[in-house]
């Protein structure tokens, strides 16, 4: 039987929304962007001559840029563990169900639902140096957003908050699935809390802690959101982040040199990250 | 049989001992989001007072009453229910057009196209922010509801999770429907897409929860007041002498009842959503 020509071209009629979508928004920007980052552009964006690496070398002896660098990395590392240890522990608490357990469980996720710009609101309030309920507990006189020692981890910390609810959910289904033959076990040899946990019940759940791990990394790379709108739209530099920087070259200061290469060393950054992370993955990971 | 029933009893006292625990640990964790809603409801002259404190002494509507009276929060709501509403739905038509394509044909390139659909998830939004901001400035297309959806219409993850969920469906209904005269695309709109309604919930759930709480796009492509959505304008209230914060928390409160409500209403259904491909009707 053969397909008549409406049959043959039926399906990409069915793709072409999504993928004029895909193709408009994600690939064709992208490309531009790493074509134009070889490039000298204008303030309008506008495309003057090829440079090479030019652009490369030059944003990698900005002091601005470098310290946006360091500055992602310590929020990645402090939020991306931290958040996730706690959501582990969280897991382990709503592990056994009882009668309030839908209770506590929406309870733990419920900062999933929480949006970055509210949440900068909330914590500037605790964070304000005299307002502030952060000070009137602690008994402290700390300027926790700008004084430059504590403005990095101030800010991680909210981002650590944030992401408590995903990590949770998602290592709650994995605690849950954990066969329970196998912990009984461990509860006639006399194993305590601390062994079930790191024998048992880490190795296997340790799938889904790599995909937290991975889909963290990946998010928190990218993290500006909080940085531009705690610290001055990001151009007070002390806090910035490689898309903060990014944002505040191309949009505010219509830099597009700066703000195309940037983008595309946090896109290569983030990759070479994720890359290592999946060769820990055979080492570390157990799939049954 | 007296110490089998204190033995009982101590269990009872154990559960409820942990119960209480685990539910004091949640407050902790939410003491934020409860700061904020104390404050809201807490005199102006209070919220100045130092030492801070925790607890209004007298509940009041008024951080209430001047985000109404000095904020057009009304409209900021107005367009993020459009923003959020608008590209949801164009999502959940594009995914599963797509989805459609890819689970119910075989064609020349199937395997190319579905690999070039996920390999956006490699690219983050962020990355290629500069130039989609390019795109809708030079189609004219800021401070439209157009421009602000536009990057939003499509999400590779709600394409793949409805092929996982179209490749379950039983071919053999397909083929029923086929014999019956029933077209493709008719039985896209009359069997499929009712069918999968669970599925379509919770994309729509999960992407409005999303595109309701997105800061940077938004921003990037409005500059007039009146097209600000609601996220933006929380972090843009600003009143002269200083008495700022209960009207911020306030809005805030405002800001996050929906997606909470959401969440609360539809816990299962995202959850299950997010658990990714593995999603049953």
């Amino acid at each position: 039987m053969r397909k008549t020509f409406f049959q043959k071209i039926e399906p990409f009629l069915y793709l072409l929304p999504a993928l004029f979508f895909i193709v408009l928004f994600t690939y064709y920007p992208f490309i531009n962007t790493v074509i134009k980052s070889f490039f000298l552009t204008n303030s309008m964006g506008v495309v003057r001559e090829f440079v090479g690496f030019e652009n490369y070398l030059r944003i990698f002896r900005d002091k601005e840029f470098l310290s946006a660098i360091k500055n992602t990395f310590i929020y990645v590392f402090t939020s991306v563990p931290i958040s996730i240890f706690i959501a582990l522990l969280l897991a382990l608490i709503a592990n056994n169900k009882t009668r309030t357990s839908s209770v506590y469980e929406t309870m733990f996720a419920l900062t999933m639902a929480m949006s970055t710009s509210v949440c900068a609101m909330i914590f500037q309030l605790i964070y304000n140096p005299s307002l502030g309920i952060l000070n009137a507990f602690l008994g402290t006189k700390i300027s926790w957003l700008t004084d430059s020692r504590y403005t990095l981890y101030s800010i991680s910390f909210i981002s650590i908050w944030m992401n408590i609810g995903f990590n949770f959910l998602f290592l709650l289904a994995a605690v849950r699935a954990v066969p329970g033959d196998l912990l009984e076990s461990a509860n006639i040899e006399g194993a305590n809390f601390y062994r079930k946990t790191t024998n048992i019940i880490l190795p296997i759940i340790s799938p889904t802690v790599f995909f937290l791990v991975v889909n963290s990394l990946a998010r928190s790379m990218m993290m500006s959101g909080l940085v531009i709108i705690l610290s001055d739209g990001g151009r007070s530099g002390t806090a910035s982040t490689m898309i903060s920087y990014m944002y505040s070259q191309a949009v505010l200061a219509q830099n597009y040199n700066n703000g195309y290469t940037a983008a595309i060393i946090a896109f290569l950054i983030t990759f070479v990250l994720l890359l290592i992370s999946f060769s820990f993955e055979k080492k570390t990971v157990h799939y049954n | 049989m007296a110490g089998n029933l204190t033995v009982k009893l101590q269990k009872r006292m154990k559960s409820i001992a942990f119960q209480a625990f685990a539910i004091f640990i949640g407050i902790v964790i939410l003491l934020p989001i409860i700061y904020c809603l104390l404050i809201s409801f807490m005199k102006p002259e209070q919220i100045q007072t130092i030492p801070p404190t925790f607890i209004p002494k007298v509940w009041t509507f008024e951080n209430y009453q001047t985000v109404f009276d000095t904020t057009t929060i009304g409209r900021f709501m107005l367009n993020s229910l459009i923003l959020a509403g608008g590209s949801s739905s164009i999502r959940i038509i594009t995914a599963s057009l797509a989805a459609f394509a890819f689970s119910f044909f075989r064609f020349r390139g199937r395997n190319v196209l579905f690999m070039l659909c996920l390999g956006t998830i490699m690219i983050p939004s962020d990355v290629v922010l500069v130039t989609n901001y390019q795109t809708i400035s030079r189609a004219g297309l800021i401070n439209t509801y157009l421009g602000m959806m536009s990057v939003f219409c499509v999400a590779a993850m709600n394409i793949f999770m409805m092929r996982q969920h179209f490749l379950t469906f039983s071919k053999s209904l397909q083929e029923a429907a086929y014999v019956d005269g029933c077209g493709n695309f008719r039985f896209y709109v009359r069997i499929l897409m009712p069918t999968s309604l669970p599925v379509l919930t919770t994309v729509f759930i999960s992407s409005f929860i999303s595109t309701w709480n997105t800061y940077l796009w938004p921003m990037l492509v409005t500059n007039k007041s009146l097209m600000r959505t609601v996220q933006l304008g929380v972090t843009m209230l600003n009143y002269e002498d200083g008495n700022v914060y209960g009207p911020v928390m306030a809005a805030s409160t405002l800001v996050l009842l929906p997606t909470v409500a959401v969440f609360l209403l539809f816990r299962k259904k995202i959850v299950s959503g997010m658990m990714g491909g593995s999603v049953k009707g």
